[in-house]
């Protein structure tokens, strides 16, 4: 009687480590997939030096004339395009 | 030997549908770009389409045969693209043709993995099947990395391999209005004046993905210069080992280009021709970071590599030196 159910706690013990782990191992594959990215787009002024940040628009490439700049009114160009991670929350 | 069957086919379930994805977003673009006939049956005449080794073992002109193979696959199906969607822009259509490259390769992979998959099943291989399985996460990263290539081309972003197009466009722009025109096909040569010294710049004809013809571009220059030119510096990506930081820009000397053989082939000859100094740059980064879209870090890169070869200028060459310039890459998103 004791010796049987000193058994089921041994083999509910060890059914639970079990269901933790593999939890556990579940969510730290999770985190090691959710890597995302986001392209951000960098146009400058090259009289001035005045730079702007803004999210990557599709037709957008590098060197492509942009708006003038706010600043001294010559015309601005897309300096750069990467891809930046985004951080988790 | 069952559960390791089980796993590999859930892996390629996988690879299956990441393949069938692609197809279905190069089927998209060609929807959209207007395509005349069926474009499902357009798609699979590209998907398989092969291109057999020149002979190897009888050198003889074998870059050249090898050169003419190449021309031969790239004319026949920039043709064939040109012929059922003439009315699509010349950048989106090489942008295409690289989608059309990605999808074939994860086609080609899922068509491998499935062939060991059944031949160690049906022959009851276990070293087969083990070998399979153990390889199995990275050729699914493999995979992976293909269909966010497919990506980055579809949206006309800058890859990592456009790092020396970037180096070489930033270069032709510095100096103030350079001259530039299509010296050959899809490959653009800018004139600029830097620290007293004439550079020739040549990269790949942007913004649409192409890698253009930077050696037969390097050979016609140096020809038309008679030679006079007193080093040949080339920039270009190049794969990191694992554990090694991705955007060092390190230097040495050859002809860093990755291409199969022909365009490193001209470079190196006409080097040697006129013994020319060859030096080159490299960017440091892994096949992923390569054919998807240009990380922050990689970009940063530019300017380091204009440092460089600020110094080497300064360095290995007199004023009034002639020194031509090479940005190796795929030139997706980037102009000039
Ligand atoms: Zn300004």
């Amino acid at each position: 009687m004791q010796i049987s159910e000193l058994y089921t706690l041994l083999l509910l013990m060890l059914l639970l480590f079990l269901i933790t782990s593999l939890i556990r191992v579940f969510i730290e594959r999770k985190k090691l997939k959710r890597e995302q990215f986001q392209t951000l787009t960098l146009i400058k002024c090259s009289k001035c030096g005045y730079t702007e940040e803004r999210e990557f628009q599709t037709g957008d490439y590098i060197l492509k004339p942009e708006k003038e700049c706010p600043k001294c009114k010559a015309q601005t160009r897309i300096f750069k395009i990467y891809d930046v991670k985004v951080p988790r929350k | 030997m069952m559960l390791w069957i089980r796993n590999i086919k859930m892996r390629l379930a996988r690879i299956e549908r990441l393949a069938k994805e692609a197809k279905k977003k190069v089927l998209d673009v060609l929807k959209k770009g207007g395509i005349k006939g069926d474009p499902e049956k357009f798609l699979n005449t590209y998907l398989q389409f092969f291109v057999i080794d020149p002979v190897r073992d009888e050198p003889t002109n074998l870059m050249r045969r090898l050169e003419h193979l190449l021309d031969i696959r790239q004319k026949r199906m920039k043709l064939g693209l040109k012929q059922v969607l003439p009315d699509l822009g010349e950048f989106t259509r090489n942008n295409l043709e690289i989608m059309i490259e990605a999808a074939r390769a994860l086609d080609l992979i899922y068509r491998i993995v499935r062939h060991y998959l059944m031949l160690g099943q049906k022959t009851n291989n276990w070293i087969l099947i083990m070998q399979l399985e153990l390889e199995m996460p990275q050729i699914v990263k493999l995979a992976e990395t293909y269909y966010k290539a497919l990506d980055a081309f579809k949206s006309g972003k800058p890859v990592g391999d456009g790092i020396g197009a970037l180096a070489a466009a930033t270069l032709m722009n510095s100096g103030g209005s350079a001259i530039k025109k299509e010296i050959v096909e899809d490959t653009i040569m800018g004139v600029t004046e830097r620290k007293g010294r004439k550079l020739y710049v040549i990269k790949a004809k942007g913004p649409g993905g192409t890698v253009g013809k930077p050696g037969e571009a390097v050979k016609k220059v140096v020809e038309e210069l008679k030679g006079k030119v007193s080093r040949i510096i080339m920039i270009d990506a190049a794969l990191k080992l694992e554990g090694e930081k991705t955007g060092e820009v390190i230097e040495g000397v050859g002809a860093a280009i990755g291409d199969p053989g022909p365009e490193k082939f001209k470079i190196e000859s006409i080097a040697m021709k006129y013994s020319i100094p060859l030096d080159s740059i490299i960017i440091k980064e892994s096949l992923e970071e390569a054919i998807t879209p240009m990380r922050k870090e990689i970009s940063n890169a530019a300017e380091k590599v204009i440092e460089k070869i600020d110094k080497a200028l300064e360095e290995r060459t007199k004023e009034g030196d002639i020194v031509v310039i090479v940005g190796v890459g795929n030139t997706v998103g980037i102009a000039q």
